[in-house]
């Protein structure tokens, strides 16, 4: 059962390899052929949908976890005793980068790297969203440093390192699963700021490419743009019932915490 | 000590985003460069292009800056001139995205203890969105209804612009809020004010104090907000503003007007930091 909610990630990454030919007329209406109709370029909507979810997703992602398993590789090393001073630093560093907006950052780099910019924009993000990732899961081990069952397993000897695999991480899901749906949400809007910015092609399959179509077309093929932004609730819908899922499914591992049955709280 | 302690924590990241800032940009092609399309010529066309402009280094940059002269534009307009004019244009908006979004947080609060979760739930999807969906539908809806009430899409236009801008912030702060709500709702303490007979709004009056203080560290995350839903709505209703002016500045590799946006947003959102610090100072809490 577990392995269903994970299908639809998988099915997601899949679709980014999907092949989008130019194979029908422009503004075709919708049609058993084309059932979303055909965009200005003769391309099926519906696979350009899909081909644009799947590699927006794709790309999210990957930039995402590589967020994640840096912010928190360096929030367990500021658990290390000694590393004091090195937390110090990444907040100074957190402040910074939350002076200015994150577009901005990344969409000069873009600007000053363009030549390069397949590399340049997710390294760009990463920098940029690090230290506030960092910040978030930091201020997580800090909570839990003050567990009970934190101290009862220091106290027993645990290692440092054994205390984050063991306790530190798996408590700490329920506030990296929403930080991760963010996180790739914002992953997903930066292609599209570069195409507001006007960087881009606009035959590349992406969805912020797409919504920014879609706006220039909306008077008159609105679904487009309809369609474009379904496809972004969908996957929130389905992100965060994942994260919840894997939330409930670390509540489980750890046993009961509900109060006893008859017990009822007052009406709120 | 303590006066000078605070100085230096605001005036210390505002300094650093100042000189990242440099870095960063300073690697931008010259203007006169990318005007004349010589990136892809000929690397000595290129560096003679180069040197014959001038390249200021940080140390002058830093300077003038201490001397209250944040340079020129592109234009050969001041950029404290500039950007003056651009936040007078954006700041009535601003404002109204301020209010608005306090008055979602004192909404979401209010609600009762079923509709929190739900509200937290629909105000992430909002805060999921990219910053200029929002946007692209507003324009798509008022051009649609230029055709049926013109008179009427004309005047909801500043307003479109306005709502545009609060939305992503509103979005955090209700998810935000409700989560905070709904912690508190489950706290020991909102159980005997339940347990002692106070009413539902009494309770959330009293626990206000509490929301007021755990959201204070939001104000420069909804101050980074209301900036970056400014760069893509306000260009994209055509209208001028803040946003419109750090576009501007983006396209045309304009540095020294970046420096100074970025300036002055590190300087709102330092500000900002320090008021979240005062809240929960206020409240006995360390910053």
């Amino acid at each position: 059962m577990k392995g269903l909610i994970v299908l639809p990630m998988l099915l997601l990454c899949a679709m980014a390899w999907l092949e989008v030919p130019a194979a029908y007329e422009p503004w075709q209406a919708p049609s058993w052929r084309a059932p979303l109709g055909t965009d200005e370029l003769g391309r099926d909507v519906l696979r350009v949908l899909m081909a644009s979810t799947g590699r927006s997703t794709l790309m999210g992602t990957l930039w995402a976890a590589t967020t994640l398993f840096l912010a928190t590789l360096a929030a367990s090393l500021t658990l290390l005793p000694g590393l004091r001073l090195g937390a110090q630093m990444i907040r100074l560093a957190t402040q910074v980068v939350e002076s200015v907006p994150l577009f901005l950052w990344v969409l000069s780099a873009f600007a000053a790297y363009r030549a390069h910019s397949a590399l340049v924009v997710p390294i760009a993000f990463v920098l940029a969203v690090l230290p506030i990732a960092h910040a978030v899961i930091q201020g997580e081990f800090t909570r839990l440093a003050d567990a009970p069952f934190i101290e009862a397993a220091r106290l027993a000897g645990l290692s440092t390192p054994r205390l984050i695999m063991a306790h530190y991480l798996p408590n700490a899901v329920p506030v990296i699963g929403p930080l991760a749906i963010q996180l790739l949400g914002i992953a997903i809007s930066i292609r599209g700021a570069i195409g507001v910015l006007g960087f881009s092609t606009r035959a590349d399959l992406d969805l912020g490419i797409i919504l920014l179509r879609g706006k220039e077309n909306i008077t008159e093929h609105p679904l487009l743009m309809t369609t474009a932004v379904l496809a972004i609730v969908l996957l929130y819908v389905y992100l965060d019932a994942f994260s919840r899922r894997l939330s409930a499914a670390r509540k489980r591992d750890e046993g009961p915490t509900q109060p006893a049955q008859g017990a009822r709280s007052p009406a709120r | 000590m303590n006066a000078l302690r605070a100085v230096v924590r605001f005036l210390g990241p505002i300094a650093c985003a100042h000189l990242t800032a440099f870095v960063l940009i300073g690697a931008l092609p010259d203007p006169e460069v990318s005007a004349l399309g010589l990136w892809s010529a000929n690397p000595q066309v290129r560096q003679s292009a180069q040197a014959r402009s001038a390249h200021r280094g940080y140390g002058e940059v830093l300077r003038d800056l201490l001397q209250g002269d944040l340079g020129q534009t592109l234009d050969q307009v001041a950029v404290a001139t500039e950007i003056g004019d651009a936040l007078c244009e954006s700041g009535p908006r601003l404002a109204l995205s301020f209010l608005l979004i306090a008055a979602t947080t004192g909404v979401v609060a209010l609600l009762p203890g079923w509709a929190v979760p739900w509200t937290g739930r629909v105000a992430s999807l909002f805060a999921f969105l990219p910053p200029f969906v929002v946007p692209f539908v507003g324009v798509g809806l008022l051009m649609w209804a230029r055709t049926r009430l013109p008179a009427l899409s004309e005047y909801l236009w500043g307003w479109a612009c306005s709502l545009a801008i609060t939305l992503p912030g509103a979005a955090l702060a209700a998810s935000q809020t409700a989560e905070i709500t709904q912690r508190n709702l489950n706290s020991p303490f909102a159980t005997t004010l339940r347990a002692l007979g106070t009413s539902r709004i009494q309770q959330r009056i009293v626990l206000l104090h509490n929301l007021t203080m755990e959201l204070a560290p939001t104000l420069e995350k909804l101050a980074i907000g209301l900036l970056t839903a400014a760069l893509f709505a306000e260009p994209t209703f055509g209208l001028g503003g803040i946003g419109t002016l750090l576009l501007r500045a983006i396209r045309r590799n304009d540095v020294a007007l970046l420096l100074g946006v970025v300036l002055a947003s590190a300087t709102v959102v330092g500000t900002c930091r320090l008021a979240s610090t005062a809240i929960r100072r206020r409240y006995g809490l360390a910053a």
